[in-house]
């Protein structure tokens, strides 16, 4: 018998399986798992149906139609959806009971990845209702608001998608690097998650502008959402935040994306260096 | 009777040994309120010195840190402890204590949602007074009935998550039943817009229920409803609702017994 | 193509060498320890949970690792598994460096905690082992047949289709070791493998473990407190006590250095025949007799096994004997409390 394990090979499959053998593994209860969905994506709709009653109400947000605003609403939550789909249990909550029980040195063992086969094998279906919800309010709100829907408007809607479901991640990721220092003090990511996406909901201007560039510079969600929709909607933007910067989008995604993988290693080494 | 409030009193210090949730909790609240303050500012812009539905812009930005203030207190984070511990068997030592294991939790309750008041709730709403134009009462029978209110509405939102709770009795999917019912709770009690925005039939449904004494009462009474109607509206729910919830604890006890739980 | 020809040249990756039986002493992993400390802060400053040791274990040994709660042998294990970095010295396992090189040493490496799972809870036990194909990047063939061999040495046919929550503790821990040794690791990190079994099963896993050491050669460093998991099964004992090593031997020379005794059983034709012992006996006892059968028991310092047998079936007709370990319990205490072996003079 020579050496059974392959040294290489095989790749992203593995992760493929990870995925699915995690979610088979938790739908032995299907109902259970089908009526949280649903509920996911009712809390979606409630959200956006309030949005578009109170700025009907009122006429306009800015300057932005009631369906206009339910775009930015529908686009970041099917983001914040796909986000948390991959990246909910690297939560301070979930990440540090992992880690107590001893179940993380268990990863460490593995010949994968640690980060890929935490996020793999623990996808949270449930957040399709989110990310489903999302895209329908998305297609119910540019129909309203008359976006056209050209091959360039479908990638740039993707485009902020898949934007915003990234940061969502990298925030998920960053959190779990912090609670290898503190537990406690990780819950601060929640923030960005749930209220930078809620923030991202409405447009960008009626902010102060210190959250203005908290959330387009450092924390790019307004580029990964709001930018995207100004061209959807064939707006020219606010000064300092015009349309053309979509291009900065997936750049600064990227660059967010790479400072969360940065956090990841630095934690994981302090981990490995101290124990726990 | 000294036994709830050695109850009380320990569920307030078993929150206040939370101090980095405490400074989380803070920093949420005081975000989710600028956030929707912005909001609510940038609204009544394209409608200066308007009421809409009766709200003006002081009382909208009241909603929004009293929503805040009341959030935390309301949707609990330990709403699950209760049925948990259904699930799991513990929670029949309650019962063969003597005392009311209803009141008993309650008090605990009021112990653990006091600490939050004082620290978490009330912080931000006097920090936001302080920098913003709000509608808070200014007198003090007002603040009176305001503190009241917000302590009716805490005991009716105790009432609301133990009925959901005694799912716990009959599935082991107690969370189905709440999963499925909060996006309407959210809606309709007003967490995402105040209530008065609704078009009239759905605001008098809201008004009507359960919820509205629990999120919407303490709000109009801090912006200057007429207090008394409110809080005998809210007290004739607490009456109702602990009723409802006692019932179903007798209920749920007997069919353990009988089924051997 | 020559069968693997014990001391030839070897060559691990040799894929084409697969039906010849290669030679069990290159299978295993080395492993060296030198000087190794691993520091922790604690609330108390600067705590050393390892305190500087060293020891070499060579490929296919099947090494005990002993010692009291708290005394620093999850803390190697640790180290030598690339979970957690020392704070001085080095560790090399199977020629690489464990924290440095984790992912690559991951693949010849299995470990088996006794409390904690690696299988998927609710899926079919063939599933969670399926998936083990795939992490190791096993060929299906090759997959296949090691599944069918260790299916049947530990008996899990008939549990295969089976999820895992489904499992007794005895035959999940089967089960453990499977899905561990499926990629064939050159190296086996055991943590408490058989707390909490029944002796059955017990007898399967010590069973399984001596057929992996002998046939396929992994080294199998094994962390336990339970001595007889020790005595059936390690060549090799290490006791570590408040980060240091106490102990490093074999089983027999821990009953030599600390003095302990072996009982000698004789079934003798006779019953009634009397087992009288006498001053060359070195001390030897008859402490029960019933029937045929009698207990000596010697102090191993003092008369060897071969020459006690040699006395007895000298006087008496013996139809069988036995020698019995006895209890490696009371040795490890007394070393546990601290008690320096006595000085020992061949």
């Amino acid at each position: 018998m020579a050496e059974l394990a392959r040294p290489t090979g095989g790749g992203l499959a593995v992760y493929g399986r990870l995925v699915s053998a995690g979610v088979r593994g938790r739908v032995y209860r299907p109902g259970w798992l089908l009526v949280r969905t649903i509920g996911s994506g009712l809390i979606i709709l409630a959200d956006g149906f309030a949005v578009a009653l109170v700025v009907d109400r009122f006429g306009t947000l800015a300057g932005w139609s009631a369906p206009e605003v339910v775009l930015l609403v529908a686009l970041s939550a099917a983001g914040q959806g796909l986000g948390l789909l991959l990246g909910d249990r690297l939560e301070p909550t979930y990440f540090s009971e992992l880690v107590r029980r001893g179940t993380f040195d268990q990863v460490l063992v593995r010949p994968t990845s640690p980060l890929a086969w935490l996020i793999a094998t623990q996808v949270e279906a449930r957040y399709v209702g989110r990310l489903l919800a999302g895209v329908g309010m998305v297609a119910w709100a540019a129909d309203r608001s008359g976006v056209v829907w050209s091959g360039g408007h479908l990638l740039v809607a993707l485009l902020a998608l898949v934007c915003c479901a990234t940061l969502v991640l990298s925030i998920c990721v960053l959190g779990a690097a912090l609670t290898f220092a503190t537990v406690e003090g990780s819950e601060v990511v929640n923030i960005f998650i749930y209220g930078g996406v809620t923030l991202t909901g409405y447009p960008v201007q009626i902010y102060g502008s210190v959250l203005r560039f908290l959330f387009v510079w450092v924390v790019p969600f307004a580029l990964a959402v709001y930018v995207p929709a100004l061209v959807l909607l064939g707006r020219t933007g606010p000064p300092g935040l015009p349309a053309a910067l979509i291009w900065v989008s997936p750049v600064a995604t990227a660059g967010f994306t790479g400072l969360a993988a940065l956090g990841w290693r630095h934690g994981l080494r302090h981990y490995v260096g101290t124990g726990s | 009777m000294r036994a709830y409030l050695a109850l009380v009193s320990a569920g307030f210090r078993r929150q206040a040994a939370y101090r980095l949730a405490l400074v989380s909790g803070l920093l949420t609240n005081l975000f989710f309120g600028v956030v929707r303050t912005s909001l609510f500012l940038a609204l009544y812009q394209a409608r200066p010195g308007a009421a809409v539905n009766g709200l003006d812009y002081q009382d909208a930005l009241t909603y929004v840190w009293m929503i805040q203030a009341l959030f935390g207190v309301i949707w609990v984070s330990w709403i699950w402890e209760f049925p948990e511990s259904v699930r799991s068997g513990d929670f029949v030592t309650e019962l063969t204590r003597p005392g009311d294991p209803w009141l008993r939790q309650l008090a605990y309750e009021l112990g653990r949602t006091g600490q939050l008041l004082v620290f978490r709730s009330t912080l931000p709403l006097l920090g936001a007074a302080l920098v913003l134009p709000l509608a808070l009462p200014t007198t003090v029978p007002g603040a009176l009935a305001t503190v009241a209110s917000m302590l009716l509405a805490v005991v009716v939102s105790f009432e609301v998550r133990y009925l959901f709770g005694l799912a716990a009795f009959w599935t082991a999917d107690f969370r189905a039943p709440f999963s499925i019912a909060f996006p309407l709770l959210w809606l309709v009690g007003g967490f995402t817009i105040p209530v008065d925005y609704f078009p009239g039939p759905v605001r008098a449904a809201a008004e009507a229920s359960p919820l509205s004494a629990m999120v919407m009462a303490p709000i109009h009474v801090a912006i200057g409803w007429p207090a008394w109607p409110v809080l005998a509206g809210q007290a004739a729910w607490v009456v109702v609702l602990g009723l409802v919830s006692r019932g179903g604890l007798a209920l749920a006890c007997r069919r353990m017994v009988v089924h051997g739980g | 193509m020559t069968p693997a020809v014990p001391g030839s040249r070897p060559d691990p990756d040799a894929g084409q060498r697969e039906r010849a039986r290669p030679d069990p002493r290159r299978r295993g992993a080395g492993i060296e320890v030198a000087g190794l400390r691993k520091e922790f802060r604690t609330r108390h400053g600067r705590v050393a949970a390892v305190a500087g040791i060293e020891f070499r274990v060579a490929p296919g040994e099947f090494v005990g690792y002993a010692g009291p709660n708290g005394a620093g042998k999850s803390t190697t294990v640790k180290m030598m598994s690339g979970v957690l970095v020392p704070s001085a010295g080095t560790v090399v396992v199977d020629g690489l460096v464990p924290w440095r090189e984790r992912r690559r040493l991951a693949r010849r490496m299995g470990v088996v905690f006794g409390q904690r799972t690696q299988l998927w809870w609710d899926l079919p036990l063939v599933d969670s082992l399926d998936l083990v194909r795939h992490l190791y990047h096993m060929e299906e063939p090759t997959w296949r047949r090691r599944l069918d061999e260790l299916a049947s040495l530990l008996g899990l046919g008939p549990l295969l289709s089976q999820p895992v929550r489904a499992l007794s503790l005895g035959q999940r821990m089967r089960a453990e070791l499977a899905a561990a040794v499926l990629p064939g690791p050159r190296v086996l990190f055991l943590d408490e493998p058989t707390i909490g079994l029944d002796v059955e099963a017990k007898a399967a896993v010590r069973g399984f473990l001596r057929h992996l050491n002998a046939a396929d050669g992994t080294t199998i460093i094994l962390t336990t407190h339970d001595l007889d998991d020790i005595t059936q099964l390690c060549s090799r004992l290490i006791i570590i006590d408040h980060g240091r090593i106490v102990y490093d031997g074999t089983i027999d020379d821990l009953h030599t250095a600390y003095g302990s005794t072996r009982m000698l059983v004789v079934d003798l034709a006779d019953p009634t025949a009397a087992l009288t012992t006498g001053p060359d006996w070195a001390g030897a006892q008859v402490v029960r007799a019933e029937g045929h059968r009698r207990w000596i028991r010697f102090a191993r310092d003092q008369i060897s096994a071969a020459q006690l047998v040699a006395l007895v079936l000298d006087r008496h007709q013996v139809i069988d004997l036995s020698i019995v370990e006895p209890d490696i319990e009371d040795v490890i205490r007394r070393i546990y409390r601290g008690e320096a072996p006595p000085a020992t003079d061949g």
